[in-house]
Order: C-alpha cells, then sequence, then structure tokens
C-alpha cells in the first residue's frame, strides 16, 4: 500500500520531466565538428576561419572552409554559424592557427576567450602563422586533399612531433600567459606544397605580446632544457661536416645564493652518437667542439632571453621554493633578469655508429713510440 | 566481492558497506567545491589549510563515532523523550534547516557543474529537477538500500576513479608544489577557511542515524576515515601542480579544468573530464538522497507520523527545494548562501554532539 | 451400509471417467476388486504385485517374506480418502467379503519423461543431469547428491489441483522459520498456485518486480549448492526447475559449476561476465546518448566515422534504436517458438539478410548493427535465462534516460537501477547482500 502511494508520486515527478519535452539537442549527423581555426584580423573585426571535414558516402573525406567576421571572436563565430544549416561543435577542434599580427598585439584576451568558452576543449595545439590566413587554409586543404596526410592529431607530441619543433597547447598558452614564473613560446609555421607545414621557430610570449623569436636551433635547446621526459633522437650539427646524434640527456639546476644575488649553474649532460665526422677527427675532439658549441649557445639563448624578461626554459619555476606567491609576482621582472647564469657541459660518446673510428686507438701512442725505437 | 579480510583485521560487510558510503559521498562532495576554497583562504602553504582541516574532520567523525559507540541503539532519534518540543527546537529544526540549506546549494552546485560539462543546451531546472528526483527516488529508500546502492555504484565506477587519479598526476609538475612556505596565520579569522572548515561535515551526519540491525565495528570505521586526508590533499593540489597556484586561481571548478589537460590516446572517450564528472555526480546524489532521507527521518520523529505521510512530505519539502534552488539565479549568489549556512552547520554539529552526550549520561543514570 | 456407499461412488465414478478400470479377481476364494485409473496405472504391470500382495497377505500367519506387506494392512478407509488415492495415481484393492481396502503404489503409467541432459542451462564442466516433472524424482536426484540424515524434505499441498510443494532442508543451514513461514504462505493463499506469478503473489512480492525473486534452475547441482549456501529451494509439482528463494545478485555471474575449472580462469571468467553485463545493458543508452545529445564525448574520427553512417538515416538516435532492439526481441522470441528447425532459418534470415539490407536501405547505421549484435551477444552471457529478460528490460529504461538528458540521463538511469536492486528485499532478506547475509541474522 505504502509503496503503491510512492510510486505513484514517483510517477508524477518522472511525468513532470518527461512533459518537459526535447529540448535543443541534434542528432550527430546534423553536427559539424571543425577541426582546425584560423583566426585573424580585417580591420578591426576578426575573422575566423573552420576547417570542416564534410562526411559524404564516398569513401574519401573532403574538408570544406566556412568563415565569417565579427567585432569579437564569438560575434564572429556566430556570423559564421548562420552560414551553415549544421550546429558547429568546437569541441573536437585539435588545432588553432592565429594570424602572427595578432601576437604582436597581445593574444591574452582571445586565449582567456578560449578557455572561458564552454564548448572549446582545453587540448587544441596553439601556433601562429606569417601567412595569409585564407591562403594558408586553403593551402592545407589543399594539401590534405592531394596528399592525404592525416590531420588528424598533427602537432601532437605522441603522432609527429620532433625536438626541434615547439608544441604547446591552449591551456599551457593559458599557463605561460598567467603564471609568475614562465612563459611561452608558440610555434611559427607556414603552409607549403609539398608537405603538411613548415616551421620557422617560435614566437616567446611575454604576458600574451611576441617579444621574440626564436630559431628551430633555439627551440631545440628550449626542449632540451624545458621539457623532462620527451627526449627523442635528434641530430645536432656541430659544423659543416660534423654531425651527432643525442641519445640521453640530463639536466641539473644548481642554485647558490649569495645575499640578493642568485648564482645559476645548468649543468647539460649528454650522451652521443657520432653520426657525421671528418675522418681525421677522434672522439675527444668531436666532444670538445659539441660541448663548446652546446656550451655557446645555451648561454646567448638564456641571455637573450633575460634581456627580454622571458623564461621559456623553465628556470624561474626551480627556485619558486625560495619564495612566497607575493614575492613571485614580480620575479620575471626584477630577479630574473639579475640571476647570473653559467652553463656546464658534458658529453660522452658511446659509439661511432657502424663504423669504428681508428683515431682515438688508444694504442696509437704506444704504437708510435715502438716505431721510433726501431 | 571480496567481502572477508582485508589488512589483517576482518572488515564486517556491513562496516564495508558503510566506509564504502563514507568514502564515496565525501569524493563526491569534495572535488567540485574543495579546490576552490583551499584557494581562495591563503597566498602560500596551502598544505597547512588542507591539514587543519582535514585532521578537524576526522577529529569530529572521531568524536561522533565515539559518542555513538556509546550508544545502544545507533540511532540517535531513538532516544527522543517523550515530550519532544523542547529539543525539536533546539536541535531537530536546525538540524534539518541545514539539511535543506545544504540540498539547495548543492544541487545548485552540480546543476551548474552539469551545464558547464555536458548539457550546454539543457535549462538549469530540468537539470536540477532530476537530480532532485532521483535523490529522492534514493532516499525513500531504507538506509540500508542507500549503503547497497553505494556498493553497486563502487563496483561500476570504482576503477574509473582510480584511473582518474593515477591520471591526474599526468600533467603533474613538481615546482608548482612551491612555494610553501607559511608567512603568518591569520587566515584563520578569515571568511574563506571558515567556509571551508567543515565543509564536508554534512558528509558524516548519517553516523547518528544509523538503522538499528547494523552491528558495526566504530574503530575500523574510524580508522578508514584517514583514507580522507589523502584524498583532500589530492582534491587541493593536483590542479595547483599542473597549473601553479596564480593559474589555478582563476577556475571555477579547478579539478575539472586540471583533468580536462590531460590529453588520453587509449579511451574511446575524448576526455577524462566527463567520466569523472559523472562519477562525481552520481556520487554526489546518492549524498543528497542520503540527507533527504535523514530529513524524512527527523520529519516523521518530529511530528510523530508515518512512514508514508513522512514520504509525502518529503516530497513537498523537495518540490520546495527546487524552487529554492531554482530562484537563484547567479552563480556568487551560490557563494552567499554557502556563507548563510555557516552558523548552522556549526550549531546543528555542537548541537548533535551535546545531545549525544546528554543522551549518554541519561543511560548511565538509568543503569 | 459403507460398503454400498463405496460401491456405488464407484460406479458413479465409472459414468463420468471411462478411464476408472474396475477389475474383480478370486484368491483363495475370496472376491477382490481392483480398482484404478487406467490412464495413470499400468494394470498388466501391476497385476502380478497385486497377486503377490493378496497371496502373501494369505500367508502371513505362516511368516511373510513380502516387504510389502509390513506397512500395508486392511482397513476401513474413509471413501474420501481412497477417492483422492484413486486421482494420485493409486490402486485400491476392495475386500468385499471384510469391506476393507488396501492402497497399493501401482506400477504406473510412463507419464514423466526420465532425467535427461539440461535443455535451457547448458553445462560444460559439471553434472549433466536435470530435473523433470516429477518433484519425487527430483528429490530422488538431490537426495543423491547429498547422502546425510541432515537432509530432509517438508512437504505441503495446495488448491483444487493438490499441488505438490516439497521444501529441501538442509540441517543448520537452512532456516525453518523461514521455511515454515513460506510454507504457509503457499498454504494461505486463498486462488489457485498454477505458474511461479502466483508464487510472487502468494509471497506478497509485486508482479511488475524487474528481478525474479523466485527464481528457477534447472541443475540438480545448483539447487544443491544454493541449498547449502541457505536458500531456500523447493519443487513445485509439474514444474520442472527446482525453485530458489533468496537469489543475490552474484548468482548474475556466478554458476557453482564454473568451480570445476582453474580458479584463474573462474575469476577472469567473472570479470567477463560482468563486463558483459554492463555492455548488455549499458551499451544502447550510450549510443543513444552519445548521437543525440554529447557527441563531443566521442574521439573525432569516430565521431566522423558514425556521421558518415548515419547520413541518410531520416530518424533520431533513440527512434533508429527502438526499431533495432525491437526486430530483434522478435527474432529472439519467434526462434524460441519455432521448431529448431526452422528457427535457425529465421536467425539467417534477420540476422544477415535483414541486417545487411536495413544498413543498405539507410533505415538505420551500420554503427548500429554493431552495437546491436554486440548487446544481444553480451545479454546472453549471464547465467540463468531470466536473468536475461532482467538485462533485456533495463535498457530500455537506460536508453529513455539517456535520450533524455544525454550522458547524464545514462548514469543517472544506472543509479535508478542501482538503486531499485538495491532496495528489492525478499521476507526482510536483500538482494544485493553477499551469500548468507540476512538469511542468517534472522536466525538468531
Amino acid at each position: 500500500m505504502k509503496r503503491n502511494d510512492w510510486k505513484k508520486i514517483l510517477i508524477l515527478l518522472l511525468s513532470l520531466i518527461f512533459l518537459s519535452g526535447c529540448w535543443d539537442s541534434r542528432d550527430i549527423n546534423y553536427r559539424s565538428t571543425p577541426i582546425l581555426m584560423g583566426l585573424t584580423k580585417d580591420e578591426d573585426l576578426f575573422h575566423v576561419y573552420l576547417i570542416i571535414p564534410v562526411s559524404v558516402v564516398s569513401e574519401q573525406r573532403n574538408l570544406a572552409k566556412v568563415d565569417g567576421k565579427g567585432i569579437t571572436i564569438v560575434d564572429a563565430l556566430e556570423q559564421l554559424k548562420k552560414k551553415i544549416e549544421t550546429t558547429i561543435d568546437l569541441e573536437h577542434i585539435g588545432f588553432i592557427v592565429l594570424d602572427e599580427e595578432l601576437g604582436k598585439e597581445g593574444i591574452g584576451k582571445i586565449i582567456n576567450t578560449f578557455m572561458r568558452m564552454r564548448d572549446v576543449p582545453g587540448t587544441p595545439a596553439i601556433a601562429f602563422t606569417k601567412e595569409d590566413m585564407n591562403t594558408y587554409i586553403d593551402q592545407m586543404i589543399d594539401t590534405f586533399q592531394k596528399v592525404g596526410v592525416p590531420i588528424f592529431g598533427f602537432l601532437e607530441k605522441q603522432i609527429g612531433w620532433e625536438i626541434n619543433t615547439p608544441e604547446v597547447i591552449l591551456w599551457e598558452v593559458y599557463r605561460g600567459i598567467h603564471s609568475y614564473t614562465s612563459d611561452i613560446s608558440i610555434p611559427l609555421i607556414s603552409s607549403n606544397k609539398n608537405l603538411e607545414m613548415d616551421y620557422f621557430g617560435a614566437s616567446v610570449l611575454k604576458d600574451g605580446k611576441i617579444v621574440e623569436t626564436l630559431d628551430s636551433i633555439e627551440v631545440m635547446l628550449m626542449n632540451l632544457l624545458n621539457n623532462e621526459e620527451n627526449v627523442i633522437k635528434t641530430f645536432v650539427t656541430i659544423d659543416d661536416t660534423t654531425n651527432v646524434e643525442l641519445v640521453e640527456r640530463d639536466v641539473e639546476y644548481d642554485y647558490k645564493f649569495r645575499g640578493d644575488e642568485v648564482d645559476l649553474t645548468i649543468r647539460l649532460e649528454f650522451v652521443l652518437i657520432v653520426s657525421e665526422a671528418e675522418d681525421h677527427l677522434n672522439d675527444d675532439k668531436i666532444q670538445k667542439m659539441f660541448e663548446e658549441k652546446m656550451k655557446k649557445d645555451t648561454l646567448k639563448l638564456v641571455k637573450k632571453l633575460q634581456g627580454k624578461h622571458a623564461d621559456v626554459l623553465g628556470i624561474s619555476n626551480r627556485i619558486r621554493k625560495n619564495y612566497t606567491n607575493a614575492e613571485l609576482k614580480n620575479f620575471l621582472e626584477e630577479i630574473y633578469p639579475n640571476i647570473n647564469i653559467n652553463v656546464d657541459v658534458e658529453a660522452v660518446i658511446e659509439n661511432n655508429g657502424k663504423l669504428r673510428n681508428l683515431n682515438n686507438d688508444d694504442f696509437e701512442d704506444w704504437d708510435k713510440e715502438k716505431q721510433e725505437q726501431d | 566481492m571480496s567481502g572477508g579480510k582485508r589488512k589483517g583485521f576482518k572488515v564486517k560487510i556491513n562496516n564495508l558497506l558503510i566506509i564504502t558510503f563514507f568514502l564515496l559521498t565525501n569524493i563526491g562532495v569534495m572535488f567540485l567545491l574543495y579546490p576552490t576554497l583551499i584557494l581562495d583562504t591563503v597566498d602560500n602553504g596551502h598544505w597547512l589549510v588542507v591539514l587543519i582541516h582535514g585532521f578537524t574532520h576526522i577529529a569530529l567523525v572521531g568524536i561522533l563515532l565515539f559518542g555513538m559507540s556509546k550508544l545502544e541503539n545507533p540511532n540517535v532519534l531513538q532516544y527522543l523523550p517523550e515530550k519532544r518540543w523542547f529539543i525539536s527546537i533546539i536541535f531537530m529544526i536546525p538540524l534539518s534547516l541545514f539539511i535543506i540549506g545544504t540540498v539547495i546549494v548543492s544541487i545548485r552546485t552540480y546543476a551548474e557543474f552539469t551545464t558547464v560539462l555536458f548539457l550546454n543546451q539543457t535549462p538549469i531546472l530540468y537539470v536540477m529537477v532530476i537530480f532532485v528526483a532521483t535523490a529522492t527516488y534514493i532516499g525513500l529508500g531504507s538506509m540500508e538500500s542507500i549503503f547497497r546502492t553505494t556498493f553497486l555504484i563502487a563496483g561500476a565506477s570504482s576503477y574509473i576513479i582510480v584511473v582518474i587519479f593515477i591520471l591526474s598526476f599526468f600533467n603533474a609538475e613538481w615546482y608548482n608544489f612551491f612555494p610553501m612556505k607559511v608567512d603568518n596565520i591569520d587566515f584563520i579569522f578569515e571568511m574563506p577557511f571558515i567556509t571551508g572548515f567543515l565543509v564536508l561535515s554534512p558528509t558524516f551526519l548519517f553516523f547518528a542515524f544509523l538503522p538499528k540491525k547494523k552491528k558495526l565495528n566504530y574503530k575500523t570505521i574510524f580508522w578508514f576515515s584517514w583514507f580522507l586526508i589523502p584524498f583532500i590533499f589530492m582534491a587541493a593540489y593536483s590542479p595547483m601542480l599542473v597549473f601553479g597556484y596564480e593559474v589555478a586561481r582563476n577556475f571555477t571548478f579547478p579539478y575539472i579544468e586540471m583533468l580536462a589537460t590531460v590529453d588520453i590516446q587509449w579511451s574511446i572517450f575524448e576526455t577524462l573530464t566527463s567520466l569523472f564528472g559523472l562519477s562525481l555526480l552520481i556520487y554526489a546524489t546518492i549524498f543528497l538522497g542520503m540527507l533527504l532521507h535523514i530529513l524524512r527521518m527527523l520529519y516523521q520523529n518530529m511530528f510523530r507520523v508515518s512512514k508514508l505521510h513522512a514520504s509525502v512530505a518529503l516530497v513537498i519539502i523537495v518540490i520546495i527545494i527546487t524552487i529554492a534552488a531554482n530562484m537563484i539565479s547567479t552563480w556568487e549568489q551560490v557563494q552567499t548562501h554557502i556563507i548563510w549556512i555557516i552558523p548552522l552547520r556549526f550549531y546543528s554539529f555542537i548541537s548533535l554532539l551535546i545531545f549525544i552526550f546528554w543522551i549518554g549520561r541519561r543511560q548511565k543514570h538509568e543503569t | 451400509m459403507p460398503a454400498m456407499d463405496f460401491m456405488n461412488e464407484i460406479e458413479n465414478l465409472k459414468q463420468k471417467n471411462k478411464d476408472l478400470q474396475m477389475k474383480s479377481i478370486m484368491i483363495n476364494d475370496t472376491a477382490y476388486d481392483v480398482i484404478g485409473f487406467e490412464s495413470l496405472v499400468d494394470f498388466s504391470a501391476t497385476w502380478e504385485i497385486v497377486e503377490a500382495l493378496i497371496g502373501n497377505q494369505e500367508n502371513k500367519s505362516q511368516g511373510s517374506k513380502g516387504f510389502q506387506s509390513k506397512n500395508i494392512t486392511w482397513n476401513k478407509i474413509e471413501i474420501n480418502k481412497q477417492m483422492q488415492a484413486l486421482y494420485e495415481g493409486k490402486l485400491i484393492i476392495w475386500d468385499r467379503a471384510e469391506e476393507a481396502s488396501l492402497i497399493v503404489d501401482p506400477v504406473s503409467q510412463p507419464l514423466y519423461r526420465s532425467i535427461e541432459v539440461p535443455v535451457n542451462e547448458s553445462v560444460i564442466y559439471g553434472a549433466k543431469d536435470a530435473f523433470t516433472e516429477n518433484s519425487q524424482q527430483n528429490i530422488g536426484l538431490l537426495r543423491s547428491k547429498y547422502q546425510s540424515k541432515d537432509f530432509e524434505v517438508m512437504t505441503t499441498q495446495h488448491g483444487k489441483r493438490n499441488r505438490r510443494f516439497s521444501f529441501l532442508i538442509l540441517k543448520g543451514t537452512t532456516d525453518q522459520k523461514m521455511v515454515e513461514m513460506i510454507k504457509k504462505k503457499i498454504e494461505d493463499y486463498p486462488n489457485e498456485i498454477k505458474q511461479v506469478k502466483d508464487i510472487h503473489v502468494a509471497f506478497g512480492f509485486s508482479k511488475f518486480s524487474l528481478i525474479t525473486r523466485v527464481s528457477s534452475t534447472e541443475l540438480p547441482e545448483n539447487a544443491m549448492e544454493y541449498i547449502e549456501q541457505g536458500k531456500i529451494v523447493f519443487f513445485m509439482d509439474g514444474y520442472p526447475f527446482a525453485l530458489v528463494m533468496f537469489n543475490t545478485v552474484f548468482d548474475v555471474f556466478k554458476q557453482p559449476s564454473d568451480s570445476n575449472y582453474l580458479s584463474v580462469f573462474v575469476y577472469s571468467l567473472y570479470m567477463l561476465r560482468i563486463v558483459g553485463i554492463m555492455i548488455a545493458v549499458l551499451l544502447p543508452g550510450l549510443y543513444v546518448a552519445l548521437i543525440t545529445i554529447n557527441p563531443e564525448m566521442l574521439k573525432v574520427q569516430l565521431a566522423l566515422s558514425i556521421t558518415e553512417s548515419r547520413q541518410f538515416v531520416p530518424y533520431p538516435a533513440f527512434i533508429e534504436i527502438i526499431i533495432m532492439l525491437l526486430l530483434i526481441e522478435l527474432i529472439t522470441e519467434a526462434a524460441v517458438r519455432l521448431p529448431i528447425s526452422i528457427s535457425n532459418t529465421i536467425g539467417v534470415v534477420g540476422g544477415i539478410i535483414l541486417g545487411q539490407a536495413i544498413v543498405e536501405a539507410s533505415l538505420v547505421s551500420g554503427v548500429l548493427i554493431i552495437i546491436i549484435a554486440a548487446t544481444t551477444i553480451a545479454n546472453g552471457i549471464v547465467i540463468n535465462f531470466e536473468n536475461g529478460i532482467t538485462l533485456r528490460l533495463m535498457k530500455y529504461i537506460i536508453v529513455i534516460f539517456s535520450a533524455l538528458f544525454g550522458i547524464l540521463g545514462h548514469v543517472i538511469g544506472l543509479l535508478v537501477l542501482c538503486s531499485y536492486i538495491a532496495r528489492i528485499t525478499s521476507f526482510g532478506v536483500p538482494y544485493v547482500r553477499w551469500k548468507k547475509e540476512g538469511i542468517q541474522s534472522e536466525n538468531q
């Protein structure tokens, strides 16, 4: 008896829900899922481009370009949505390309908007392009349809990533802009007729504005210093004729405090494989050349960044523990440029590939002595 | 499935059910609001706040369990005296108001969270209705059935939670743990700390209203409640470890944003966020169901009515709750309402403990 | 007087039932009448027994050797009882002179099939005998598995049909009070108990329950195991299954004969079954939720391929899945109804031809076919057919919730179902419990 009564009540409650009916929800085949977004500015108006895979019944998938202009990003997206009949879901965007001009003005607000929007995920990769956005998008679509490069998950660490290309995702950019102790660098790319894309290095952002550009070797150094886990096989060119392969790498930061001064020694340890060398060089020489080159380049990079008050190498992150949050607020302006940085490189040559290096024969000296005696 | 023995000492099934319920509801309540509260409390040394909160929480659970273990009947409502208007006014009505307030704020919070996470287009009222209807359905069952529901749900979702807890350290950077210096302890008298203080307390209210049949080992339950401290740490610190304090502070739901950064290749689903969010919502719904169940018991004992009457009354109260929750229109208001129920929270806990103490004294005199 | 009454009754009965036979026999100058239903008693085979019996009776003074004679005595039995005995398939020997009668167990007609291999619950490693319609035989099967004095049988009869219910009691394990109570519930039930549903009603359980509280098993091995677990097992005459009370949620994926495998394999099997149950209940709802309301949860690649396969499907996912589920239910039911030789054809037509054609006609998407196939297969993995039915029904609830609230509705539906299962109790014993919990606490 009791049971029946509250069952009735429950049915009433449920029917309330049922009566409310269906609201605006559309099946998956009435939705478009853009995978790439391009953002630029045309005379004070934001111009948004989207690449949408258009599913047709044929085996091949086609890509479509849609664009819209508006006063704000959301407005531009709304304008764009008016153009097509399907609902647009931004949840699957994997890649956001920004015009480099935007970066010069400052992208802080744009990134904030993306983080704020409910339907943009936190995980798309971010890049700048120097090209005209329209050409870039067309080129991308063209490349994909001709060459058939996978368009999902490019620029992702697990897929085609290499150490001398920078890779950042939206939330990292957001963190880089708002963090007290670190900044972020965003890759500079352009489309290419043959390949998927070209890299021109990276732009260093400071409070959302581009303050410096890094070339691809500097980017590689940045990744070596900063990315803890992702060491992949990398070739480093020492000079015209010599090339080594990095197998392992270890970075240590030693801080010493002398009153207000901070001394930092960055200790880099490498394990190498010689991959290309002149015949007359022995291991010691190659090693020395490598160490000198790394030291010089790293110091140059560090000094360059210190001058711009931007820290993309994670130097400041590691002294967070000595300060309070209030002190960290102006860390990059006041303390970071004054850190005395020294670089220490140690390299070990593991082997010479498939060939032996006869130059560094340990018996060589002994042999000579023997000959002289004779 | 493996009910029998754990870690050397025997855990009876009853205890296991209660422990599961206790831990799950705590997880459900903790991970949404708690990180924000912690981040608002102080600039430096959040670990101290976390520890203070955690230990007071466990201490209170301990006192409550100790008090209950001295009573013969595990339900305090069995000890109500014949003339109960005095106790009704001084103890039961504030407690009921506290529960109602908590339910209102909770469903509003969870509905907000849901619309952020999955149902962009659904009006918030309908989301609240589905939560509250489910919670009522759960609350109308017996307390034992709530425990058993939790057990089934735990069986279906616990592995997801474990995987997510592991993956939540995927993007963590150890140096974001710092700065950890504590420069002052003035925060103890400030509003965010007091708001966060005992914010989890409704989760252990049920210890005072257990059904009669249960034979419990209060000590075991107490020792298991120590598991809360790692959970609290995880709730507060995983967003900070990924973003750093200064960035994590900006998010409405820092833990959820932190999970959104985890990009996994092997899952069929795009992100873990939704799975975790769903688990949280189920746990929270069970928690609300329990609160409503206690509310029904209070009502039934306050007015000495039949179970059916109390159930009908509960449904009416729930409808009022839903309307009230629907009147809270902004997220800011939710925050102010959380502050409103703070005095009730402290009052009802102190009065509950005093009531248990009083019962114990009376019991002693009688024998 | 009684003699006349008796003969009249018999004559009367004979008028109405042509299969009632009355044969006379003269042994040692005494006339006896042998009465019985021809349809129940094999007269030609029984004749020898009768002769031996009466012969023995005559020689009783010289010390009997016949084993029947000890417990059979000539009596003046009430007419009603004798009539009852006739209907139960017994034989009455009527001594005209002394007006006394003897009720004899004859050789009965072969009305019951012999013990066969189980049809509904197939086992690979495990005892291969199955219960039959004859509850005496069933009890015998169990006694042969538990040869001890602890094993007792309690019987009651109910209703106009005189249906016999036999309760099996294992001393020290089975809760006697509970058995008494259940027995009383059956005895007190005013209406006829025809099917298992009537037992549910007699016990006061809801008719619309999703979970069978009185489940059936065909395997004596399982029944014995259940008795040893403290569950109450009883037989209803004419129903070739043992009825089990107080089954638990664990019985959905555990069965006693599993233990004949390696332990590691058994645990993997449990995991597999749990996964199967999850798939059977949750997958269709998940499809609806992900297609209709929350496509953002899918990976891009998956989302695009589903989009492609749904390109020309004219109606929403909810309708689509309901159509397909309905079709599968039709195929299943049709295969049950039809003779085995034809039901294979149904499988081929339904599964292969229809499935292929329906996708090509763009009535449903190709992905859905996979979902439906997975669901149907997974549905078969649970231990009992009854549990399979429960799962079949539950998935619709989840589908409806999913269609309304997307992925949130999906889990809320799961929560509601869990809560529903958790509050199911039979006589205070919860359904979600460990083996003996609850049953034993009632004991104390």
